[in-house]
């Protein structure tokens, strides 16, 4: 399956930016909103500097929490696919793998084959060289193998974020279901009570998210030992060294000789 | 020393043009790794929340396709030096050099 990232994160991005142009048209009429409810609440009585300053704060303070709610719940959202995503990637780098060591394989047989029928100086250091060369596939086989099992972890990962969100948010508004239906004589307390378990789910999922996020520096740092590594390979891919046995021809004389068994 | 028979040299040549393909055959099958790990393998993925190990795993796909690339040309160059050493051999074992220079 191939999924179309630019498509989906530019619909992401659109309902982003609808979020935010509502919250920014709502934030201007909150701060005179508290300016007249404190008003009421003291009546005609002068209502006390400090009072208005702390509640002005504190609402800016639930705004601002609030917008960085909704850009975690977005972010949350872009990355929804990432457990399919990464689980599809993760197969197949498990066939890529499997595909190396096929091929290290059989370059290693033909090399072997080569040493039965062949001898001689030009013979003998290709062997050399061609085990480096095999040598080096193995090595890329086995990366190829650790980034199939750091990206099974990541899937794994994503898997358990996204439930244990789902989980919250039904729990969450299970209970905040509940509260609203009864009244403070009947039940747990009517829609006070609907709203304070509506905010321990919003707190439920603030502390996910930062537990995710202390698991992603880890898992991104043994993805960064995998790029080192290949990074190594790159540079010290060993070189043919063809001219140490290059030469099939007897009639030069030089020490670079092949010979067929006899 | 022993002259080689004719089906022993051509079972060596054989051999080494057989390994000289397979060599030619990784080169490829690396240039075709090298296009994938560093196209769908590690494109086209939106990571959102994941974005920082997202971008980690684009680094390791993109740095394990260029040490497959380095790899295509070395191994394509072993590939050719061996076609060219069985070529060479070959046209020597048609012109008697080998029994001229007293190898046999």
């Amino acid at each position: 399956m191939e999924f179309d990232a630019e498509a989906f994160n530019e619909v992401v991005e659109g309902i982003r930016n609808i979020a935010h142009g509502i919250l920014n048209d709502v934030w201007p009429a909150m701060p005179p909103l508290m300016d007249r409810f404190l008003d009421q609440v003291f009546f005609q009585l002068p209502v006390p500097g400090w009072v208005r300053d702390t509640c002005q704060k504190a609402l800016k303070w639930c705004y601002d929490t609030f917008v960085v709610f909704v850009d975690h719940i977005f972010q949350s959202l872009e990355g929804a696919l990432v457990p399919v995503t990464a689980s599809l990637r993760a197969l197949a780098w498990n066939t890529e793998r499997q595909n190396l060591e096929t091929l290290q394989l059989d370059v290693s047989d033909a090399v072997k084959d080569v040493a039965i029928t062949w001898k001689g100086s030009g013979a003998s250091a290709f062997q050399q060289h061609a085990t480096q060369h095999t040598d080096r596939l193995a090595a890329m086989t086995e990366l190829a193998g650790a980034l199939r099992d750091q990206t099974w972890i990541t899937a794994g990962c994503a898997v358990g974020f996204y439930l244990s969100i789902a989980k919250i948010a039904a729990d969450s508004s299970a209970a905040a279901a509940v509260s609203a239906a009864s009244t403070a004589v009947d039940g747990p307390g009517g829609p006070v009570a609907a709203g304070a378990s509506a905010a321990g789910g919003v707190a439920g999922v603030f502390a996910l998210i930062a537990a995710v996020t202390t698991l992603l520096g880890p898992m991104g740092a043994a993805f960064v030992d995998l790029s080192d590594k290949a990074n190594a390979m790159e540079r010290d891919w060993p070189a043919p060294g063809t001219v140490d046995y290059n030469d099939g021809s007897a009639s030069d004389g030089d020490a670079t000789d092949w010979s067929t068994e006899r | 020393m022993a002259h080689p028979s004719e089906e022993e040299i051509t079972r060596s040549l054989s051999s080494l043009r057989a390994c000289a393909e397979k060599w030619s055959e990784a080169s490829l099958k690396l240039a075709n790794a090298h296009q994938q790990w560093s196209g769908y393998l590690s494109d086209g993925l939106a990571f959102g929340i994941f974005l920082p190990v997202g971008l980690s795993y684009q680094k390791a796909c993109n740095a394990l396709a260029a040490a497959a690339g380095q790899g295509v040309s070395r191994m394509s160059d072993v590939s050719v030096t061996l076609f060219d050493v069985a070529k060479a051999y070959e046209q020597d074992e048609e012109n008697n050099v080998h029994l001229t220079q007293g190898k046999w």
